[in-house]
């Protein structure tokens, strides 16, 4: 039985939307959506081993969060996005990319030759920080409505940006939590983390998945999916609408363009998204906005 | 007899420093240099690979976090009654890396015989400036000087202990260039933690799955497989190679077909992973038992895992 810790809950503001507390506190029910968070402990050396197998992944953060998550689930046309370590985990075992090298890589090798040679060491070679652009699950349930029209429901892109204005409205918070999914120290060479974070107010939902990633003296990356859900659907907002933006630099090329240099600038995800944003569009490497929107039937 | 009653006793303002540290309250930076000036002097004349006899409670990993290191003295006996070996990493990440620190050197200082403290990766100048300690040095005491005077004794530490000739411990791993004991003992450890060479491998490599030796992925750094931890076991007549520096979930892990084991000491690790910890019991017999615990309670700490609600965008 896993034990989670769970978010934080106006509960006075969630009777007035006219929303429900989940039993244990496992989440909400509010506007026909049904979100539910977990933050349990890391996983035990035997899930580990059981995920490693499972993904056929060459290592595994060392803080895998393997049974946290966050769902939200649309019971009318039985949408239901996810946010797990493992998706995440099987995203960067797809990705493969070339594995970054520290600072200190190339003095390293030269004063190492002979010793590598003689005791026959093998370079080890996959992405040690555990990089994935994962912007969430999509699954399809069974809706609630089966006679309802159309088929299964897909991101298409949009020009559409997110309804910023609305996410800027101070509406009170009924739900909130945030949810690491996994975290390394990368052996003390930086830290890369992947954590969600939703909130819910009586108009929307709203939920930011960032992957961050420091590599000491040498680079930051920065992977953010923003989700949106409007509760007004059924007058024509999307049901769901996403924004993906990726930005990276290595601390040269931030510094040359007049970003602060490595340091307390980007100690932690926040940070890092603040210094990344002052020298966009320098940086950016993908922005892409989309929508849930159902296939016609065939 | 109280200690305060004998005004002769040696030791009565080391053991009120004792005292005071135990309540998590740091030393005035005086007391810090002349305690490092006094652990300096022992360190010296210990080994690179410091013999150390059993029965001994080894411990991994801290990180700062005093109260968890408290409990673990409630878990395994108090020093000097219980003989302790700390692998490292007694600095970083937690909230508390001064208190801890100069805790353990004080009782080093005090109970030489009876706690060893080898050097961890973090016990460098470098790494804590990254990690923490620099930071909470300049926060606790308004300036730079009581780091300065903990990192010039981490070049002392030693670098691995030896258990009655059987137990190998060290903060991280093996190194292609170390084949036997003796050629640990030849090296001169004196000195900042070099970013290459056999003395960083001990403080920073890890066991893997796959056989042989493997160069991490980062460019910088060995993995070292099942047949290296038995080859070294058999070339230096030893039953088991001990090591901290992985977070593992249950405090303990065994590893290469129980020729090593993982210990890490430091419960919820970063106040949220909810991990156990463990220390290892080596008794009279040489019988190794693990014993796990959880946090202890505490005051004054933020609850990292529960935040107040923010309008993130």
């Amino acid at each position: 039985m896993v034990q989670c810790k769970r978010g934080t809950f106006d509960e006075a503001a969630i009777q007035q939307a006219g929303g429900i507390i989940l039993e244990e506190g496992a989440g909400i029910a509010l506007k026909g959506w049904r979100i539910e968070s977990c933050k349990a402990p890391i996983s035990s050396d035997a899930d580990m081993d059981a995920v490693k197998e499972k993904l056929k992944a060459p290592n595994l953060p060392e803080q895998l969060f393997g049974d946290s998550l966050l769902r939200l689930s649309h019971k009318e046309t039985g949408v239901s996005l996810s946010f797990t370590a493992q998706d995440a985990l099987h995203a960067w075992v797809a990705e493969d990319r070339q594995p970054v090298r520290v600072a200190l890589a190339e003095e390293w090798m030269r004063s190492r030759e002979r010793d590598v040679q003689l005791s026959g060491a093998v370079s080890l070679d996959y992405d040690w920080t555990y990089s994935t652009s994962y912007s969430g699950s999509l699954q399809q349930e069974c809706p609630s409505q089966p006679s309802s029209p159309g088929g299964e429901w897909e991101w298409v892109p949009t020009i559409e940006q997110l309804d910023k204005g609305m996410l800027m409205a101070r509406d009170p918070i009924l739900f909130y939590d945030e949810i690491p999914l996994y975290e390394s120290e990368l052996d003390d060479n930086g830290v890369s983390q992947l954590l969600v974070k939703v909130r819910v107010m009586p108009k929307c939902w709203f939920v930011l998945l960032r992957f961050w990633l420091r590599v000491d003296r040498v680079l930051v990356r920065l992977y953010e999916t923003r989700l949106m859900g409007s509760f007004n659907w059924a007058t024509g907002a999307p049901l769901v609408s996403r924004e993906m933006r990726h930005s990276e630099g290595t601390f040269e090329q931030l510094r040359s363009t007049g970003a602060p240099p490595a340091g307390p600038a980007y100690q932690d995800a926040d940070s890092t998204a603040l210094a990344l944003q002052a020298v966009a569009p320098i940086g950016v490497t993908h922005f892409s906005t989309e929508i849930l929107q159902q296939k016609a039937k065939q | 007899m109280p200690a305060t009653a004998r005004p002769e006793n040696p030791y009565a303002s080391l053991d009120a420093q004792i005292e005071q540290l135990k309540k998590c309250q740091p030393l005035p930076e005086s007391d810090v240099k002349a305690l490092c000036d006094k652990a300096r002097d022992i360190l010296i004349n210990e080994s690179n690979v410091q013999p150390v006899k059993c029965p001994v409670t080894v411990c991994g990993d801290i990180h700062g976090q005093f109260q968890d290191l408290l409990e673990l003295f409630r878990i395994g006996g108090n020093s000097p009654e219980t003989n302790y070996l700390f692998m490292g990493d007694y600095v970083d990440r937690g909230y508390h890396s001064v208190e801890t620190v100069s805790l353990l050197v004080a009782l080093k200082v005090r109970y030489r015989e009876r706690i060893t403290i080898l050097r961890g990766n973090h016990e460098s100048r470098q790494i804590t400036q990254v990690y923490g300690f620099y930071d909470e040095c300049l926060r606790k005491y308004g300036n730079a000087n009581v780091w300065k005077l903990f990192t010039d004794l981490f070049d002392y530490l030693p670098l691995t202990a030896l258990i009655e000739n059987q137990v190998f411990c060290l903060h991280g791993g093996l190194s292609p260039t170390l084949d036997t004991l003796d050629h640990i003992r030849a090296l001169d450890r004196v000195q900042e933690v070099p970013h290459e060479g056999p003395m960083c491998d001990l403080l920073w490599s890890d066991p893997d799955d796959r056989c042989g030796w493997g160069i991490s992925p980062r460019g910088a750094g060995y993995t070292f497989g099942q047949d290296i931890s038995e080859q070294f076991n058999h070339n230096n007549g030893l039953g088991l190679i001990a090591r901290a520096h992985q977070l593992v979930m249950d405090g303990y892990n065994w590893t290469h077909e129980q020729n090593a084991v993982t210990v890490f000491s430091a419960p919820n690790y970063c106040y949220r992973c909810g991990n156990m910890a463990a220390i290892m019991e080596v008794d009279e017999q040489m019988n190794k038992s693990f014993l796990q615990f959880e946090p202890a309670p505490r005051r004054g700490e933020p609850e990292v895992t529960r935040r107040t609600p923010d309008y993130f965008l």
